[in-house]
């Protein structure tokens, strides 16, 4: 009992934290800005502090966000146990022994048989390995039927969560020395930042394909690398692709390699080299002295600037999306940056 | 020697131990060593995977960490990891580091595991175990309270047999899984990674928590491997209680703090969306020291 009061306790405190950050506001000036310090009476603002840090207190305000939505739920939850427990002159504990103990059908044999035919991949262990099914079975069940019932409860009442989530934050994302494709005009711009050697990069890239042929004209497309420092193949892919930036034929490298979906040895760096038509020897100095490096390295400092922690990522006219969600999302984010870029662009 | 010379000196050679343990004394066990020689036990979490970069982390690492002039120049983070705190308050003279955990290893691995610090000469030993037995491809597969037990009991029966004496056995409660996963919720909704679309390309190459990744369990499936983790935490729980009680000769602390702290979304790893990040581990870190055996007395 005393560890389930100390972690309300914990929960509460969170929370009023989590209230805090969220409600209490610094001083606004009359432009809209927050003051959040003073340094010789000059103030730094909400937005100073957001050119440099808005994807991290962006995060922040997410999980404050998911807290109290989860407390919420909670709290709801409980309340509706109690409600029903009253009306039905019990104690909660007595109402879910009845609900939902009572109302679970015992496990048989003939269920853990089918259970094992529905799974195959949990058949055997013996007798060890079936006792243990029937167990898992057995409390699955029962916490089902607790779901259930909850989700019942819920149906008679009206809950809405009324806390708005934070809105994905607009960062000015450095593209200049970085490959580009598309027109330098064009309404949006995607930086993706991507591994050579990574799967989900290589899916990314093809969306960004896609969006190219469905936008044309519409869309600037800039490369950046991100890595982890101990992938040596994924380091020797970025500095080829430094390489053939150098030469000019860097998009040729690009969709060569990404055309390997992810699947990258060093022969295939090498084999990619050749089909963009790269001369192996042009570069080697720049390899040998380190400068090849000093870029695959700026660009990931500039990507962990930015809040980015692994690739996959791609900024839409500077808004953090992350690569590994579906098309249609992009393309949805991309849609609705041409649509704001056509209304400014009548409001003129 | 003449008989009064041998009592002066033996109740001279008693004070000083008074003084050197009065709590050790005061307790009936053996004066607590200087956590200097510090062994962690335990898996993937120890090992800090994907905390910064894909694959293994140990500068990062809760227990182990480190930060020198590489991890600087590389901007890598500062865990501020036991190892570290241990340093900064005992000193660098006799330190020693090592770490037996390994990514993958369940409570199966504990004995040997624990074989490899007494192995060492540990004073400090730190068991961070059981994620892998709850996180297993299949349900059939999380051990039974019986079998968990057994095996934890063989690996703190080592420990218990082969450590210097005075040396102290930190047990942490397993993270809670649960939360983890609710975490990775959380990072799709702010459009940060889509952690299912990482686990399935993953879950069957190198990333087994089916029990509780796996999207087909439903909620159901996921509240009992939950159940499972509590399980798990009481057995480890009770069984380190019972050491420190029996055990005069080493200290035993057991902790679960970091099962009930509320991790949030960047405390786990953007690459695996399960794994502590680099301020997971800090995170951790902070909250097992300050709950843990050298922990400085609140001021």
């Amino acid at each position: 009992m005393t560890g389930t009061k100390k972690t309300g306790r914990l929960r509460s405190l969170s929370i009023a934290l989590a209230v805090s950050l969220v409600l209490a506001p610094g001083c606004i000036r009359a432009d809209g800005d927050e003051v959040i310090a003073m340094i010789d009476g000059s103030p730094i603002t909400l937005s100073e502090i957001e050119g440099s840090a808005a994807f991290q207190i962006y995060r922040l305000r997410g999980s404050i966000h998911s807290l109290l939505q989860r407390e919420a739920r909670e709290i709801a939850d409980r309340r509706l146990l109690e409600r029903e427990a009253a009306r039905q002159g019990l104690s909660v504990g007595a109402l879910l022994k009845r609900e939902v103990d009572g109302k679970t059908a015992p496990v048989t044999e003939k269920d853990v048989d089918a259970y094992v035919a529905a799974h195959p991949a949990e058949a055997g262990g013996g007798a060890e390995g079936r006792g243990r099914l029937t167990a898992y079975l057995e409390e699955r069940a029962r916490i089902q039927r607790k779901l259930d019932y909850l989700a019942s409860l819920r149906k008679t009442s009206d809950y809405r969560f009324l806390a708005a989530p934070p809105e994905r934050p607009r960062v000015r994302v450095e593209i200049e020395g970085a490959p580009q494709r598309g027109p330098a005009d064009a309404p949006v711009t995607l930086v993706h930042f991507a591994r050579f050697s990574s799967k989900p990069s290589a899916e990314s890239a093809e969306k960004i394909h896609r969006l190219l042929e469905e936008f044309p004209g519409k869309i600037r497309w800039v490369h950046r690398n991100f890595i982890g420092t101990q992938d040596p193949v994924a380091l020797a892919a970025a500095e080829t692709g430094e390489a053939a930036f150098r030469q000019g034929k860097f998009w040729q490298y690009h969709d060569a390699i990404f055309a390997r979906g992810g699947r990258v040895t060093a022969e295939a760096v090498r084999q990619a080299a050749r089909e963009a038509g790269l001369d192996p020897d042009r570069d080697e100095a720049g390899q040998k002295q380190g400068a090849l490096l000093r870029r695959v390295r700026e660009d990931i400092g500039i990507g962990v600037r930015l809040g980015v922690q692994a690739a996959p990522v791609v900024f839409v006219n500077g808004i953090y999306f992350g690569g590994t969600f579906p098309l249609e999302d992009l393309r949805a984010l991309v849609r609705r940056e041409l649509e704001g870029v056509r209304k400014k662009e009548a409001l003129k | 020697m003449n008989r009064t010379n041998v009592w002066i000196l033996a109740v001279l050679a008693l004070l000083c131990l008074a003084l050197a343990a009065p709590q050790a004394l005061a307790q009936g066990k053996a004066a607590q060593l200087k956590p200097k020689r510090l062994s962690s036990t335990g898996d993937s979490m120890t090992e800090a995977i994907d905390a910064e970069l894909p694959a293994a982390n140990h500068w990062a690492s809760w227990v182990n960490g480190y930060h020198g002039f590489w991890e600087w120049l590389l901007g890598l983070t500062n865990v501020n990891s036991h190892n570290q705190r241990i340093t900064k308050a005992f000193g660098s003279s006799g330190r020693a580091n090592y770490m037996e955990a390994k990514s993958g290893a369940d409570m199966f691995d504990f004995p040997a595991q624990a074989k490899q610090a007494v192995s060492r000469k540990a004073s400090y030993v730190t068991v961070l175990m059981g994620h892998n037995d709850v996180c297993q491809d299949r349900f059939i597969d999380i051990p039974s309270d019986e079998v968990f037990e057994d095996r934890f009991r063989e690996g703190m029966e080592t420990l218990r047999q082969g450590l210097p004496a005075g040396a102290t056995v930190y047990v942490v409660g397993i993270v809670d899984i649960y939360r983890l996963w609710q975490v990775a919720g959380d990072k799709r909704a702010l459009g940060i990674v889509d952690c299912e679309v990482l686990w399935a390309a993953t879950l069957l190459r190198w990333y087994p928590c089916g029990t509780m990744l796996n999207p087909l369990i439903g909620e159901a499936g996921r509240q009992f491997t939950r159940e499972r983790n509590v399980a798990f935490n009481a057995i480890l729980r009770r069984v380190t209680e019972e050491y420190q009680a029996q055990d005069s000769n080493h200290h035993y602390v057991f902790t679960d703090e970091i099962f009930k702290y509320p991790f949030v979304e960047s405390h786990v790893s953007d690459i695996d969306c399960f794994h502590p990040s680099a301020p997971g581990q800090r995170k951790l870190s902070e909250i097992t020291w300050r709950h843990g055996p050298f922990a400085e007395p609140p001021k």
